[in-house]
């Protein structure tokens, strides 16, 4: 009897984890595996692939256009966490100060989402050099337009590029659900003891957020080291290469040049710095406290 | 186990063989018969007709083809739409395809959607060749490199047979041959890059040319455009001389700067032109235009589309654009700038500006097609027939009595004019009213008639060299133009960046036979300018070749 | 409320630190709507008031031209419109709508058995390896599987550009070519290791007992997670079904790649960028003339057909966002996401 049902349990079991098991191998693991033979292949377009040794590699490292699109990738990553990445949780903080009705209002009008490739075209018609509002602002009161080439701009492009982030966009979400977990009684145990207003942020709030801020930054700098489709619609990596970060250049290498085997070859050269930072990051910022 | 799964080895094996060999025999028995004429094939019965029909064309709707529409909306089928709607190309589209397959009974036509000009048209046409669901022509694009990739059929035999074969503009000639062999035909809608410009701003100005109209003169130098978009400047209405991306080609054709050389080491095929000086005028011109003379609006976020939107809003004197365009407008949309300012006395076209020695960047150019190169040898005559019967014969014929119809039920002009003035072949049969002449004014034919008369230079891939791929060169140079024009990064510092860009990612190869194979090319070039542009020959090419052009 | 104490609350101090706090977070919120207002109002333009007095605020004479140029087809002979209109918005919107439902209807129950399976049923060590094989590509950078990826959907099962053949035979295996199709989007998608992630820490906080209770009544496994576990798990659902959702609604890399070449499939994000790139950044090359590009110059579209199109594609993301905030919430706090 019971020898009967442990079968039947994991005949179950596997029959549940089966179509999961399935596209996880499919469409997760095996590209990513398979990465790792395609970037040692040269493709053509109507002959089978052959094997180039480490011919890709070698043109990746000297390609003086991989150097620039790395250290897009690491300014834009830098400026959008820098810049982006507390708001939201301060936000949160604040809100919830509110009365709770207040805080039901605000909540659906601070972190009101925009499709995305929506938000990315509005900006791009903000900053357009003659019909754009960055530029325009000034005219409303009368004023003549301000100069500032935004985009136009090499060296301001990239901040042109991370500045939406700033009001649009964020998971401030997640962050209001995680403060309203936290139990009340470690507030007023630290009234009792007369902490200040950034005091308590700094000894009851912060740590509490701690783990979850922990995750999403790590997400934050997988996400930000693979941007793609914001310099990709907003400048096209211009002016110049100042935008062109590297899953930009792969997609052009591939899909523009069809040079899959070199394109797979950076690809897999960013993987290994990815990683490098995801290890460190969570070498410095445990997720919990307690371990 | 194994036994069964051999068993069904084996059978997949001979059912794959007994499909072979009955598509075999089909395939005889198809040509042994004797091919029927149109009268024969009518009178065969349905399921008959159905058999013989064995040569199959996918024609894309982008190009050639018509789709039906996807929805019968508010009418009850969508047939009863076409036609209720007046929608009469769709019923043009399906006469033409009838027609076409009673001239060749062989012969069935799919319209196909097939996407064509996007940015990964590459990948796209790759996929849709091995899948079999590519369309029998398209657009070719990246020359010279998809030819050597084989996306396109050899047409150099069909091309020889064909009697309007020395019709088909220069320009697109050269860029569909690589050593020696023909990969493409030549559009019907022949046009040029030209300058598209304001006539009200130039008479405001008091710029006229030879015909007493306002406009640039015919033949107009490079420096004469940059004097009059600087004369056409007013920052205080908002008035840009010129708008345009400050590329390339404006400056470097007329004056004859190639941007990559024979390398003089003989490691590669080619280096990047960095040693020339014309180099960092052009690069200073472009970034001063921009900069210090203000009389060029220029960006990365604006493209083709908003260079137009900025002239018709009046806040760009002059605009580069395509000329076909411009001809079309003028017939289709007479009132764009209201009705006190009739487009013909509103916009103008204009070659563009000359070198300083006589040099022109003019290209007579069309869209270039490209042929299906896994199709059989009777679909790929079978679609050339049909390009044929499409530019300029049976079908051409149709559609421009249909325009002409229809535009005289509305009331309007007929884009047949434009049509004709920009037909590189001759149609079938003359399908004018009244002659040009009446139609366009003066400009717009001059252009045209420089347009039919000028000359493109010979280009590498016609004798067998290697080009760097066109799209990333582009790019790189496009890159560097912008870098000029919105940094103040010093010219030489900007140059030698995407000299080692250029040099290490693009132009790392060395073909086989590259020396004498650039001898030849080289020649070339100077019997092209000897004979074309004798001046530009005596007082530039001369000195050029010997600095730049050494063959090691 | 619990930053600044409930005591002394009308205090000047602390009422003025309320204040400001309230003041600060309006701004924010004037600041976040107001691209969202210009959007809105740039959309109501007409195209003559784009271009020409480019700064209103406010249209001075609204119109709802380009919502009606979105949704009528110009397909035909007549039409100047350009190729991005060729079929009328409902089509794109109707495509957005099957990308995104069946990513949903796909994901959500693949990834709950999955979860449910590896939390409650599988033995200890199983489940262990289990779960880095569910979870483990959340923690790898995406971008590396591109190009395999592409390479796998175009020649379904074998990564390629040329399928393998039958040893010692010229006959190539069977293989499935995904470009071009919905699926070619919707598989990959079919599973989920962030969501997974959500369901797995719900599954566990339930107590064992539950499914034990289930099981001694002959309840299949299936019943047991239809009747007990799902209706618990009714917030977590919602927050799993709102992610699915606006990441397949907003996926633009995706369809890009597959449905590049299928005009009729596209969804809104490709549409929206497409557009944009009419709008923006379209370059002749080489002579060649998209002659569908050429008609789009002509037809005087602008940026308010391109607002239309940003606001029909915020909608359902805004309405999601809506409808599922209060589940939202709820569902963040009770599974592994909680601080």
């Amino acid at each position: 009897m019971t020898g009967r049902s442990i079968s039947y349990k994991h005949l179950s079991a596997w029959l549940f984890t089966l179509p999961g098991l399935f596209v996880q191998f499919f469409f997760g693991w095996f590209p990513i595996l398979f990465a790792f033979f395609v970037g040692f292949q040269q493709y053509y377009l109507v002959k089978p692939p052959e094997f180039v040794g480490t011919a890709n590699f070698r043109e990746v490292f000297s390609d003086p256009l991989v150097l620039t699109a790395l250290w897009n990738t690491f300014y834009y990553a830098f400026l959008a966490i820098g810049l982006t990445f507390i708001i939201p949780i301060f936000v949160s903080i604040l809100l919830m100060e509110m009365a709770a009705r207040t805080i039901r209002i605000m909540m659906l009008l601070w972190f009101i989402p925009v499709a995305s490739t929506a938000g990315i075209a509005i900006w791009k018609y903000m900053y357009n050099p003659t019909l754009g509002l960055m530029n325009g602002i000034p005219t409303l009161f009368g004023m003549e337009r301000w100069g500032i080439k935004w985009l136009d701009d090499p060296s301001l492009a990239m901040i042109s590029l991370v500045l939406p982030g700033l009001i649009l966009f964020g998971p401030g979400l997640i962050y209001i659900a995680a403060l309203q977990n936290v139990p009340e009684e470690l507030y007023e145990a630290a009234d009792l003891e007369g902490a200040s207003f950034f005091r308590k942020i700094r000894l009851v709030t912060l740590p509490r957020l701690r783990p979850i801020i922990a995750m999403m930054l790590l997400f934050s700098i997988i996400g930000s080291m693979q941007v793609f489709e914001l310099p990709f619609i907003m400048t096209g990596g211009g002016p110049g290469y100042a935008t062109t970060t590297v899953v930009m250049y792969v997609y052009n290498l591939a899909f523009g040049a069809y040079n899959l085997g070199k394109a797979t070859a950076l690809a897999i050269v960013l993987f290994f710095i990815i990683m490098t930072l995801i290890i460190i990051q969570r070498r410095f910022f445990k997720e919990n406290l307690d371990d | 186990m194994r036994r069964v799964v051999l068993l069904i080895c084996s059978l997949c094996i001979l059912l794959s063989c007994t499909q072979c060999a009955r598509r075999d025999d089909a395939f005889t028995r198809r040509s042994e018969e004797k091919t029927l004429t149109p009268l024969d094939y009518t009178q065969l019965r349905d399921r008959e007709q159905v058999k013989y029909k064995d040569v199959i064309l996918r024609i894309p709707a982008s190009w050639g083809g018509v789709l039906l529409p996807v929805d019968p909306g508010a009418y009850p089928t969508i047939l009863d739409k076409v036609v209720h709607s007046g929608d009469l190309g769709t019923i043009m589209g399906l006469y033409n395809q009838a027609l076409f397959e009673l001239q060749h009974p062989r012969v069935r036509v799919e319209y196909i959607h097939f996407d064509m000009w996007s940015d990964t048209f590459r990948s796209t046409l790759a996929v849709a060749l091995s899948a079999r669901r590519a369309p029998a022509y398209y657009i070719a694009r990246d020359l010279p490199q998809t030819i050597e990739q084989g996306l396109y059929a050899d047409l150099t035999d069909l091309m020889k047979k064909w009697d309007q074969f020395h019709l088909q503009p220069e320009g697109s000639i050269r860029e569909g041959t690589v050593n020696g062999r023909i990969y493409t035909l030549a559009g019907n809608e022949m046009g040029a890059t030209i300058i598209r410009y304001r006539k009200d701003w130039f008479r405001e100005a008091g710029i006229f040319n030879e015909f007493g109209e306002p406009g640039p003169r015919s033949v107009w130098t490079w420096d004469d455009f940059r004097r009059i978009a600087a004369k056409l400047t007013d920052p205080k209405r908002g008035r840009y001389g010129f708008a345009g991306e400050m590329g390339d080609f404006l400056y470097n054709a007329p004056h004859g700067l190639d941007l990559y050389v024979p390398d003089p080491t003989g490691q590669r095929t080619w280096k990047f032109n960095d040693a020339d000086p014309e180099l960092r005028r052009s690069l200073q011109a472009v970034r001063e235009m921009a900069n210090k003379e203000r009389s060029a609006n220029t960006s990365v976020s604006m493209g083709w589309f908003e260079w137009h939107n900025e002239f018709d809003a009046g806040r760009a004197g002059m605009i580069v654009s395509f000329a076909p365009h411009i001809p079309r407008e003028f017939l289709e949309n007479p009132h764009k700038f209201g009705k006190d300012k009739p487009y013909g006395e509103t916009v103008g076209m204009a070659t563009l500006p000359l070198g300083p020695a006589g040099l022109s960047g003019l290209r007579p150019i069309t869209n270039p097609i490209g042929f299906d190169p896994t199709m059989s040898p009777e679909q790929l005559e079978a679609a050339f027939e049909w390009c044929k019967s499409y530019f300029y014969g049976d079908m051409f014929v149709n559609r421009m009595r249909t325009e002409a119809q229809i535009a005289r039920v509305l009331n309007r002009r007929s884009t047949v004019y434009a049509e004709v003035l920009a037909l590189p072949y001759k149609p079938k049969e003359n399908l004018l009213e009244e002659p040009l002449e009446k139609v366009f004014p003066k400009d717009y034919l001059e252009t045209y008639r420089r347009i039919r008369e000028s000359h493109a230079p010979p280009l590498p891939r016609e004798f067998g060299l290697k080009e760097p791929p066109t799209n990333e060169y582009n790019r790189a140079i496009r890159a560097m133009y912008s870098e000029a024009i919105t940094s103040n990064a010093d010219l030489e510092a900007i140059i030698s960046k995407t000299a080692s860009i250029i040099n290490t990612t693009l132009l790392n190869f060395r073909g086989k036979d590259d020396r004498e194979q650039m001898r030849r090319y080289i020649a070339a070039r100077t019997a092209f300018y000897q004979k074309h542009y004798p001046r530009y020959y005596e007082q530039v090419w001369r000195d050029k070749v010997q600095k730049f052009y050494q063959v090691p | 409320m619990p930053l600044i104490p409930k005591v002394g609350r009308k205090r000047f101090q602390t009422r003025l630190s309320l204040f400001s706090i309230g003041a600060f977070l309006w701004i924010g919120v004037l600041l976040h709507l107001f691209p969202v207002a210009w959007m809105i109002s740039a959309s109501l333009k007409p195209t003559t008031e784009i271009f020409e007095k480019p700064f209103n605020l406010i249209p001075e004479k609204p119109t709802t031209a380009s919502y009606e140029l979105l949704f009528t087809s110009v397909s035909g002979f007549l039409s100047t419109g350009a190729d991005v209109f060729r079929y009328p918005m409902s089509v794109y919107l109707i495509n957005s709508l099957i990308i995104a439902g069946l990513t949903v209807l796909l994901q959500i129950p693949i990834t709950a058995m999955a979860a449910y399976a590896v939390s409650k049923l599988h033995a200890p060590r199983a489940a262990r390896l289990l779960f880095f094989f569910f979870f483990g590509t959340l923690m790898v950078p995406g971008q590396i599987a591109i190009v395999p990826r592409f390479l796998l959907l175009s020649h379904f099962p074998w990564p390629t550009t040329a399928v393998p053949t039958v040893p010692f035979t010229d006959i190539s295996l069977p293989s499935y070519s995904f470009i071009g199709t919905y699926w070619g989007i919707i598989l990959p998608a079919a599973f989920s290791a962030f969501n997974f992630l959500l369901f797995k820490g719900f599954f566990d906080t339930l107590p064992t007992e539950l499914i034990e209770a289930a099981r001694m009544d002959g309840a299949s496994e299936m019943m047991t997670l239809r009747k007990v576990m799902l209706p618990l798990a009714r917030p977590v659902i919602a927050v799993t079904v709102y992610f699915a959702f606006t990441g397949a609604w907003n996926d633009f890399l995706g369809p890009w790649i597959i449905l590049m070449s299928e005009q009729g499939m596209w969804p809104l994000s490709v549409v929206i960028y497409k557009l944009q790139w009419f709008l923006t950044s379209w370059q002749p090359t080489q002579g060649s003339m998209d002659p569908a590009a050429q008609r789009l110059i002509s037809s005087g579209v602008g940026y308010n057909a391109l607002m239309a199109l940003a606001v029909i594609e915020s909608i359902p993301i805004f309405l999601a966002f809506v409808i599922f905030r209060e589940q939202l919430m709820k569902g963040i706090q009770i599974s592994g996401l909680k601080g």
